[in-house]
């Protein structure tokens, strides 16, 4: 449903001349778009919601978002722009699909994981900061050698697999769920220390 | 906290760390590619390019083919020998497209004179993992390392897989690793910008090859401080495709020995040990001919490549002519094993080809009968065209330079295989 992405078999255009596209209201920028990312953003689709209909909607979505948003926006880095789009799109989905069944996703493993201090399915409170929350994570993941950035973001910013993640950095599956755990327990105590209730 | 808080808390993460993750991501399967890409390469040695049934041209006043009855080969085992390689290209070509704005980098050599041409054997050793052993290896060269590069390595992450040990780790912001296979050791390492010893590790590739040798002199010395090698020959090749326009893609500088085996004259990567630095750019700037992003890799054999390829036998060379003869009819080895690449591939009339090299073609897939494994090939180039950055597009092909029996038995049921389907 929705665009109708035309596959080509030529290279995609370089970021900075999709963005122009646009800036300049240029249809083919979401043709572009598809060619080059689509098959990277259906995979942080799926690792939330796990449905290849669903994905191929938040994908749509995510075109959609990225025509709306561009301009003003004008993103250093369009994948990670797309990134951030898709996975607030997905994640849209997967709680609201999640109230009535358990999606057997990545991202319900990575949540898992998250359940000493991540716990419920409910509606987000009324004083709830999320911009708060945004910061403190940033700062936490900051504070993180590169390697352990890399780890946290691989699996609770886009929830890839535990194996994806061991084969990206040439470490064992058994070193991710030990730096995992490692990074979790520092988390926790930082959430602590900015007055989350665990 | 509830779930839909933590994930709207992640919503708001700072842009630069998404930004920071999604460029690590790129880096990191970038080089495992090119991690799997080098083990490919070295697994197969040099070539990869495998058997074809391609029809190049078809003339009616083809000169005639050479008969061998009593050659050591059939076309069918000089294609079956190639075969196995084909993985490793997939493409379906008859001929194979090379690019280069000027023939120079084509790195065409003399045809030898000597009526006797050497075939190769590939002898399939190998020595067993040892995780000690590797370690040792990377802990002998690690303080060095450190010292050139200005900080101190991590703790060493060990990965035993089936077939190789995998060993990373960090110096400051650099990312390092490191194999060992049964037969080498990969030492890997792939930067956008490298200080050894405070200098910047890069090229201008508006220098010329004898320039860059020079200019490298300080790199090199520092790398076999560090490797502790001392590699007295150095080669040059520079890469370029169809759609990069501010030169050569990349530009490899292999330090080895050539006398270390008599197959590393042949024009790719060297079979005994190397260090090679490969410089490339992730810029694109007309302005600028420097490449400072960079992969160093230490390839360290494990097993003595003069006893992994040993010399087979002397063979009869086939004159030009006759590779012409053959050339001219068709009887070609191109570039895939696809068996249908006649019908995907536009014809090129080769008959006036630019210009003819020998190069060989190996095969080391796990072989253990009695047969040669290298075999040489004159390979010739087509000038077919410009690509769309302006550098001029050459055919090759490659036709056996031994002599080789059923030549026309053997195409004559490709061709009627390729007509029936």
């Amino acid at each position: 449903m929705g665009l109708q992405i035309k596959q080509t078999e030529r290279a995609p255009l370089e970021d900075e001349k999709i963005v122009e596209l646009y800036w300049k209201r240029d249809e083919k920028a979401i043709e572009e778009t598809a060619l080059k990312y689509n098959k990277y953003l259906f995979s942080v689709a799926y690792n939330v919601i796990c449905d290849r209909l669903d994905c191929e909607e938040c994908l749509n979505d995510t075109y959609l978002g990225a025509w709306n948003a561009m301009p003003p926006s004008r993103p250093n880095v369009l994948k990670a722009f797309l990134t951030t789009i898709t996975r607030r799109i997905a994640l849209k989905r997967y709680h609201s699909k999640s109230r009535q069944k358990m999606i057997p996703s990545e991202m319900t493993a990575s949540l898992s994981e998250l359940e000493d201090f991540v716990v419920g399915d409910g509606d987000v409170s009324e004083d709830f900061d999320a911009y708060r929350l945004g910061h403190i994570i940033s700062d936490f993941v900051n504070s993180l050698c590169t390697r352990k950035q890399f780890i946290f973001m691989s699996r609770y910013y886009v929830a890839d697999p535990i194996d994806t993640i061991a084969n990206d950095i040439g470490l064992s599956r058994s070193m991710v769920n030990k730096e995992l755990a490692a990074i979790r327990n520092a988390l926790k105590e930082k959430l602590e220390s900015e007055g989350y209730s665990i | 906290m509830k779930k839909n808080e933590w994930s709207e808390g992640l919503n708001h993460l700072d842009s630069e760390l998404v930004e920071k993750y999604v460029e690590q991501k790129d880096r990191l399967r970038q080089k495992n590619k090119k991690l799997k890409r080098i083990r490919l390469r070295l697994g197969a040695i040099a070539a990869c390019f495998a058997l074809i049934i391609g029809t190049v041209i078809f003339k009616n006043d083809s000169p005639p083919v050479p008969n061998w009855e009593n050659a050591l080969y059939s076309a069918e085992e000089i294609s079956n020998l190639c075969a196995s390689l084909g993985t490793l290209d997939a493409s379906t070509n008859a001929y194979t497209k090379v690019y280069a704005p000027k023939s120079e980098y084509l790195y065409i050599g003399d045809i030898p004179n000597d009526e006797y041409i050497d075939l190769y054997k590939y002898n399939d050793l190998k020595t067993e993992l040892n995780k000690d052993e590797f370690q040792s290896l990377i802990e002998a060269f690690l303080p060095k390392l450190e010292n050139s590069l200005g900080a101190s390595a991590s703790e060493l992450n060990i990965r035993e897989n089936k077939t190789d040990i995998d060993i990373s780790f960090d110096i400051g912001h650099y990312y390092l690793s490191a194999s060992q296979s049964e037969t080498s050791y990969i030492f890997f390492m792939d930067e956008k910008k490298v200080i050894l010893n405070g200098e910047t590790i890069q090229i201008d590739q508006s220098l010329t090859d004898e320039e860059i040798k020079a200019y490298i002199q300080s790199t090199k010395n520092v790398l076999f401080d560090i490797f502790g090698v001392d590699f007295p020959d150095i080669k040059i090749s520079r890469h370029f495709d169809s759609d990069y326009e501010y030169g050569a893609r990349s530009i490899y500088v292999y330090f080895y020995d050539n006398n270390a085996h008599p197959l590393n004259n042949s024009r790719y990567i060297p079979l005994t040990d190397f260090i090679c630095i490969e410089y490339y750019t992730s810029q694109e700037d007309e302005n600028n001919s420097i490449l400072d992003d960079t992969t160093i890799y230490y390839v360290k054999r494990r097993v003595e490549m003069t006893d992994m390829y040993t010399h087979y036998t002397k063979t009869k060379r086939i004159s030009l002519q006759d590779a012409e003869a053959l050339l001219y009819n068709g009887y070609v080895f191109g570039g895939h094993i696809c068996k249908l690449c006649q019908k995907s591939q536009k014809k090129i009339a080769f008959d006036d080809y630019d210009f003819v090299d020998i190069e060989y073609v190996f095969n080391n897939s796990n072989k253990t009968d009695d047969t040669a494994s290298g075999i040489p090939f004159y390979t010739f180039y087509k000038n077919i065209g410009k690509a769309e950055n302006g550098n001029t597009i050459y055919a090759k092909t490659y036709v056996a330079a031994i002599e080789v029996s059923g030549y026309k038995e053997y195409f004559n049921s490709q061709w009627d295989y390729h007509k029936n389907k």
